[in-house]
């Protein structure tokens, strides 16, 4: 990136290729969009302060959800510190999810079991490459995504309805 | 249900064009401020480098020297304090977290959901290599310490603020699942008997989603049937064994017709009890306080909307642990000391005669016998509110009768599994389970664990913690609201700036030994004579014990600020029995309301610490 051409290009591959998982993955960690696309604008803010020397595409990608995953912790931890945060109880689960039933399943889930279940059904990545980014070990994730499908098995298969209309 | 269609749903969620053209402008700015300032930066450290480098050497030198020194000055530290806040400390997982191993992406799996998702295993071969010991770092953890007022006069703020020492817990706990399940246990570690609380008190403050085992249970018309069946009324509680639910004994069933007319569950009704549909009357929910201007109608079993929404608009409230002395079902049966009497839903409600031995919100021991008013009774049993047994736990405020009651969702039945006192959650309501994200941990249907206070008195608990962790995250909290607190003994109100009660006498008593050593220490004074049989057989009510270097360790609260100190991990409110563990008195016998004296050593020193106990209860501790 010598010229500011260059730059302009990198930044727009990068947000086009990357953005919509940053955000995602942001999604599904915090169960918030505005406070999703909050972090995937930091993601790409640190990116631009850092331009590590990516290796690959897929060392670029795996940078990016580390750091919003991170970022998401982070998050999360300043909101158990902060319990007069703002909470969602008004909004319905509708608007809170609203892409369609299996989803809003999903994001029924605790959130570990939420990011585990994206990584590895949207992202596509394996249980030891999970393992790699999360920091847990393999016998946890896969334990992770066990439960996150028994669970998501029951709220499909039923006892859904009557909660549906619950704030 | 189909991975592809969660693909599809999850692939509609995309930023918008505008964020991101917002995005790329924002990105621009930041690479050219980058770009500019390092700029600035190769000037300004050149030519600052030529006119004073030989003093900038210098400077390095004596800042070198003075951390140097300042190291060791805090290595030569006597006691060790209560650990402060790492604002650093997320930062440094953070630079571990990215710069960890990467991993490459992979195929896109195309299977059910339902399907085995370990059939994904197995692709360490697409690992890449390191990244960059260059890249950013993820914002560091805030550290809120310094926004509350309230948070350095209480002990447990470390536990919660400081981050290294959640990330510790975090790996614990992921350390302890993962080694759980390459047991072939199948279940949490939540649910495992080992559990011994959790570090994080959001998890389980709230939480209940399941109702009785009513459908084998026995089931009396009355209440004073069920208690005069229940023999002893009062008896210990049965500790669950193990992972699995224990069953209500009785499978001789009859249920009655629940009280709003609605059929009740038949007879050992899977599907009554998985749903727990069992047409639980609104009333069981509903709590009035004593004006009648506050009710607990909230939909939602956040704990931060029972806080806000019902806690808060109480004039006084008591976080307290109490032991159920008798119980009155009717007006017939009560004979109560108040003017007028007590208003109660005999229907619904039990009085109960109850004995205080704790309020944690003031963190002092208690012995005071009071009413107190609460929802449950024989018919309700059915419904997961049995007539209260045992030991509780509960936020209680005074009614207009100056009758107690607590708050239905704050109410925790107390048991010693292992050695441990355990708080389990009795709270329930069909219909409204807490929402899962962020109460129940995750923990499957299966996981839940069934205690049976009596034979028949089924009651199936989901969620549980220490009771010291639970305490210490409820006082915690609520005392960020300032609350003014309900004084439960009846007795005149203390100042409320006694934050650490003064001891009366810090001097042993004359006739109890003078000194003795710790029983089990690894390092004993040369000057100390061997612990005897004889000794070991003395009953203590006053020990003063002069302990070796390094097994002492005092985190007592700054001068000036208040605070609990603690004393190797022992704080106020903690059982005598655990005392002595930590304090290495094992081999000694100790009076309920004994009053032990440690004394660090002469290069820790010297200091000493008087640690009093009430009931078998630490109840002081005061530094000298």
């Amino acid at each position: 990136m010598q010229t500011a051409n260059d730059v302009g290009v990198y930044i727009s591959s990068v947000v086009d290729k990357y953005s919509d998982m940053v955000y995602r993955t942001a999604y599904h960690a915090l169960c918030d969009r505005s406070c999703a696309e909050d972090i995937a604008q930091e993601v790409f803010l640190k990116l631009m302060r850092a331009l590590p020397d990516f290796e690959s595409d897929e060392h670029e990608k795996a940078w990016l959800l580390k750091v919003t995953l991170n970022m998401c912790k982070t998050y999360n931890r300043k909101v158990y510190s902060h319990p007069t945060e703002e909470l969602t109880e008004n909004i319905t689960k509708t608007e809170r999810f609203g892409q369609g039933p299996v989803m809003e399943a999903v994001m029924e889930l605790p959130e570990k079991y939420r990011t585990v279940v994206y990584l590895h059904y949207f992202e596509g990545y394996k249980i030891a490459e999970i393992s790699e980014m999360l920091g847990k070990n393999q016998n946890t994730v896969s334990s992770l995504l066990l439960r996150a499908r028994k669970q998501l098995k029951t709220i499909l298969e039923g006892g859904l309805d009557d909660e549906s209309d619950r704030v | 249900m189909k991975a592809t269609e969660y693909k599809n749903e999850v692939g509609s969620l995309k930023l918008s064009d505008e964020f991101k053209a917002e995005l790329k402008k924002k990105m621009l700015e930041v690479y050219e401020e980058r770009s500019s300032e390092k700029k600035e930066e190769k000037i300004t450290v050149s030519s600052f480098s030529k006119k004073y480098g030989k003093y900038a050497a210098l400077a390095a030198c004596l800042v070198l020297v003075a951390a140097t020194a300042g190291v060791l000055t805090l290595r030569g530290l006597p006691m060790a304090k209560s650990a402060a806040p790492n604002p650093d400390a997320a930062m440094n997982e953070a630079t571990q977290d990215v710069t960890a191993e990467p991993y490459a992406t992979p195929e896109m799996p195309d299977g059910p959901l339902g399907e085995g998702a370990e059939g994904a295993e197995g692709a360490d071969d697409m690992l890449a290599e390191g990244f960059d010991d260059g890249i950013p770092l993820p914002e560091p953890a805030q550290v809120e310490g310094a926004e509350d007022g309230y948070q350095d006069d209480l002990p447990e703020v470390d536990e919660v603020e400081n981050v290294d020492e959640d990330i510790a817990e975090d790996a614990a706990d992921e350390e302890t699942e993962g080694s759980a399940l390459q047991d072939g246990s199948p279940y949490s570690r939540y649910a495992s008997e080992g559990y011994d609380g959790d570090y994080n008190g959001d998890d389980y403050v709230l939480s209940q989603r399941s109702v009785t085992n009513a459908g084998s249970a026995t089931v009396y018309d009355t209440s004073a049937a069920l208690l005069a069946n229940s023999s002893p009324v009062f008896v210990a509680p049965v500790a669950p064994a193990g992972d699995v639910p224990a069953e209500a004994p009785n499978d001789n069933v009859e249920a009655p017709a629940s009280a709003d007319g609605s059929d009740a569950p038949s007879e050992g009704s899977e599907e009554a009890e998985e749903e727990g549909d069992y047409g639980e009357p609104e009333t069981l929910m509903i709590a009035e306080s004593a004006d009648g201007a506050v009710e607990n109608t909230l939909a939602s079993f956040e704990y931060y909307d029972i806080r806000d929404g019902v806690i808060a608009k109480l004039d006084k409230i008591a976080l307290v642990r109490f032991t159920i002395e008798d119980a009155y079902t009717g007006y017939a049966e009560v004979s109560v000391n108040t003017t007028s009497g007590v208003t109660m839903d005999v229907a619904t409600q039990t009085l109960y005669s109850i004995n205080i031995n704790r309020e944690y919100l003031s963190n002092e021991s208690e012995d005071a016998d009071r009413l107190l008013l609460n929802y449950g009774t024989a018919d309700y049993q059915l419904y997961g509110r049995p007539v209260m047994q045992g030991e509780y736990i509960a936020l209680v405020y005074e009614n207009a009768d100056g009758v107690l009651e607590p708050i239905p969702q704050l109410v925790y039945s107390v048991h010693n599994v292992n050695g441990l006192d355990i708080a389990y959650h009795v709270y329930c309501e069909d219909g409204y389970e807490v929402d899962p994200g962020n109460t129940n941990m995750g923990i499957l249907p299966e996981e839940t664990e069934a205690i049976t206070n009596t034979a028949n008195n089924p009651e199936r608990y989901t969620q549980k913690a220490a009771v010291r962790e639970l305490t210490y995250y409820l006082r915690r909290n609520i005392m960020r609201m300032e609350p003014t607190l309900l004084n439960v003994s009846g007795e005149e109100p203390e100042d409320e700036s006694e934050e650490v009660p003064v001891p009366t006498e810090t001097e042993p008593e004359p006739s109890q030994p003078a000194e003795t050593q710790p029983a089990q220490t690894e390092a004993p004074p040369e000057t100390e004579e061997p612990v005897t049989a004889e000794a070991e057989k003395t009953v203590y009510s006053n020990l003063r014990a002069q302990f070796p270097t390094g097994l002492l360790v005092f985190e007592l609260p700054e001068p000036g600020l208040d605070g609990l100190p603690k004393v190797n991990g022992i704080s106020i409110g903690d059982s005598l029995e655990d005392a002595i563990k930590a304090f290495y008195l094992t081999k000694y016998g100790f009076t309920p309301d004994a009053v032990i004296t440690l004394v660090a050593p002469e290069e820790e020193g010297g200091r000493s610490v008087t640690v009093r106990f009430t009931d078998g209860i630490v109840s002081e501790i005061v530094s000298d």
